[in-house]
């Protein structure tokens, strides 16, 4: 596990500090940071690693709620012109012997059996035929698009954020360094 | 004036026939009328119209296989446009250098609105038809990765669009490093000549063959009609001919400009030429058969541009190698007459034709530029006429295009397996 380990800070809250360590302690020597950690005994841990007490590795790096910071995010696709949940994923096809591309297949079915633009069948030329990305169709207003709008859904507080407010918060899993355990037996 | 009628003089009596196929091979029947034209009738508007406000809605369309660092510069430059488009679409295609971050950028900033990124190398014509999946406006203008336009070009571009018969308009295009060689300043005269005049002259007859890939606006109605570009290089000029055949009018807009970088040295200079002159004989002539009338009631422009190409580029390059053994005919002694009366014809018809063309060209023009007359005839009658033959021979000979790596090895392999 590599991990890091601060120096020590000008100003430490020692009570602080102990809270901290006794989480660590309570949790069987390794304590695992999640969206459920409150702020202070979050602070209470980066300030025992800044003392040198503690250890910490990255344990995950995860988008968070920008309302109420849980990490339990879905992720919806919506058309960008009508804000539709109903958009549907079409896998593109290049004929490379007429520059064609177009959309061959949804997610269950096949659209076409021949190039719309010079009518070779795709099952007798499969060699001169190669995917091509996607596009993402709207069920609602028809629109076509590159990639679909995407935003957050909170599990919750049920808000939905753009992907543009929704930043990565990086949690951590502690345990004591030997400063720390030596802290602990002494007492102090 | 008078060292010409002496030179003429000279020139008519060795070989009053070879003087005229001289003319002939040289370009000179076809220039002198075509810009005295278009200046008479540029002097006569001499007031020009400011682009309409509203002439409809447009998309533009940047393919880009490694566009680098012009890209960013052209796509911020699209925002100063006097008519917004409605959408902006960059594509990447299967480029190795920061253009997909660029592009990637550029859409979370909200300069683009669609960016595609083509992991694997499709082409410019599959990534340009990718590109049309996507566009909603009723035109839409396929602008080159490098390109830089003038703040009312897509505004004239669109006035060019009127009718519903109007497929396409191609913009005019300047050398925009027209300082950096000798090559570079030759080529801004030439683009002058053949794309500020040239095609000004030919959009009177409905007459013109290519429309750029550097800058053309098509209608999108027109261009999904015909299926889009084509695989294969030279996609500008097949698929202008192929509108051309749809009943579709390609147009020219001469104050719509488009600034793009030339070759600097002469070998990339011949290097671009072959391929073009390359791609020229293979659309014109195996592709699309322009020996011949495309149907029984083909249209005056057609026929027009059909006897442009034939009669003035292919015919004369064809006959260029027979200018060289016909002066085996002439008396002893006279051909250092001939041919340095023939040249000091070329650079005075030359002198005249550029006066005509630098007195109504539009933009300010650097004076560096006269300093090139004298070598001009030689640049365009001989250099770029031997660049152009072999350009031929090696087509229709050796199928040249196909090495061509303008188009991805992998689709090459695909449209010319025999």
């Amino acid at each position: 596990m590599s991990s890091e380990s601060g120096v020590a800070a000008p100003s430490v809250n020692l009570s602080a500090i102990i809270e901290g360590l006794k989480a660590i302690v309570d949790a069987g020597g390794e304590f695992t940071e999640d969206d459920g950690t409150p702020p202070t005994l979050t602070e209470s841990l980066s300030q025992a690693v800044q003392r040198g007490f503690a250890e910490r590795c990255l344990s995950a790096n995860l988008f968070v709620c920008p309302r109420c910071a849980a990490s339990d995010l879905r992720v919806v696709e919506r058309c960008s012109g009508c804000r539709s949940i109903d958009i549907e994923a079409e896998a593109l096809l290049h004929h490379c012997a007429c520059a064609e591309v177009f959309r061959a297949r949804s997610i269950d079915r096949l659209l076409v059996k021949r190039c719309p633009k010079c009518h070779c069948a795709l099952e007798e030329c499969s060699t001169e035929f190669e995917d091509a990305g996607f596009v993402y169709r709207c069920n609602e207003c028809n629109r076509t698009e590159a990639e679909p709008a995407v935003s957050f859904s909170c599990a919750r507080c049920r808000d939905e954020s753009p992907g543009s407010l929704v930043s990565k918060r990086r949690f951590y899993r502690y345990r004591l360094s030997a400063a720390g355990k030596e802290q602990l037996h002494a007492g102090r | 004036m008078g060292w010409i009628v002496t030179a003429f003089k000279v020139f008519i009596r060795v070989d009053p026939v070879l003087a005229a196929f001289f003319l002939f091979i040289f370009d000179l029947p076809r220039d002198f009328l075509s810009f005295f034209a278009v200046a008479i009738e540029r002097f006569l508007h001499r007031y020009w119209r400011r682009p309409p406000a509203e002439a409809g809605s447009y998309a533009i369309v940047i393919p880009a296989h490694n566009g680098g660092g012009g890209l960013l510069a052209t796509i911020k430059g699209l925002r100063t446009q006097t008519i917004a488009p409605q959408q902006i679409i960059v594509v990447s295609d299967g480029s190795t250098d920061e253009t997909a971050a660029i592009i990637t950028h550029a859409r979370e900033q909200g300069l683009i609105d669609i960016a595609i990124i083509n992991d694997r190398r499709m082409g410019v014509a599959a990534s340009c038809n990718k590109a049309l999946l996507f566009v909603t406006a009723d035109c839409v203008l396929f602008l080159d990765a490098d390109a830089e336009l003038e703040s009312d070009a897509c505004g004239y571009l669109l006035a060019a669009l009127r009718s519903e018969k109007d497929g396409a308009v191609s913009g005019n295009i300047a050398i925009r490093n027209a300082k950096a060689s000798l090559w570079t300043a030759i080529q801004q005269i030439e683009y002058m000549i053949a794309i500020d005049f040239g095609r000004s002259f030919l959009d009177k007859f409905n007459a013109i063959a290519c429309c750029s890939g550097a800058m053309t606006m098509f209608r999108t109605s027109a261009l999904r009609a015909i299926g889009g570009f084509d695989a294969g290089s030279g996609q500008d000029l097949e698929v202008t001919l192929r509108l051309r055949r749809a009943g579709y009018r390609a147009r020219f807009a001469s104050r719509a400009w488009c600034y793009t970088d030339g070759p600097e040295t002469f070998l990339k200079l011949v290097r671009q030429r072959l391929r073009w002159d390359r791609d020229a004989i293979r659309i014109h002539v195996f592709q699309h058969k322009q020996f011949r009338r495309s149907s029984e009631q083909e249209s005056l422009g057609n026929t027009i541009q059909r006897y442009d190409f034939i009669n003035f580029t292919f015919i004369p390059t064809i006959l260029f190698p027979l200018f060289p053994i016909s002066l085996i005919t002439l008396p002893a002694g006279a051909m250092v007459d001939f041919l340095l009366g023939g040249y000091l014809i070329l650079v005075g018809m030359t002198f005249l034709n550029l006066a005509v063309v630098f007195s109504a060209h539009r933009r300010s023009l650097s004076p560096y530029l006269l300093l090139l007359l004298p070598i001009f005839p030689l640049y365009q009658g001989t250099i770029m006429k031997a660049v152009r033959l072999w350009a031929y021979i090696s087509e229709t000979v050796w199928h040249a295009s196909r090495n061509d790596g303008f188009v991805p090895a992998r689709i090459r392999s695909i449209l010319y397996r025999d």
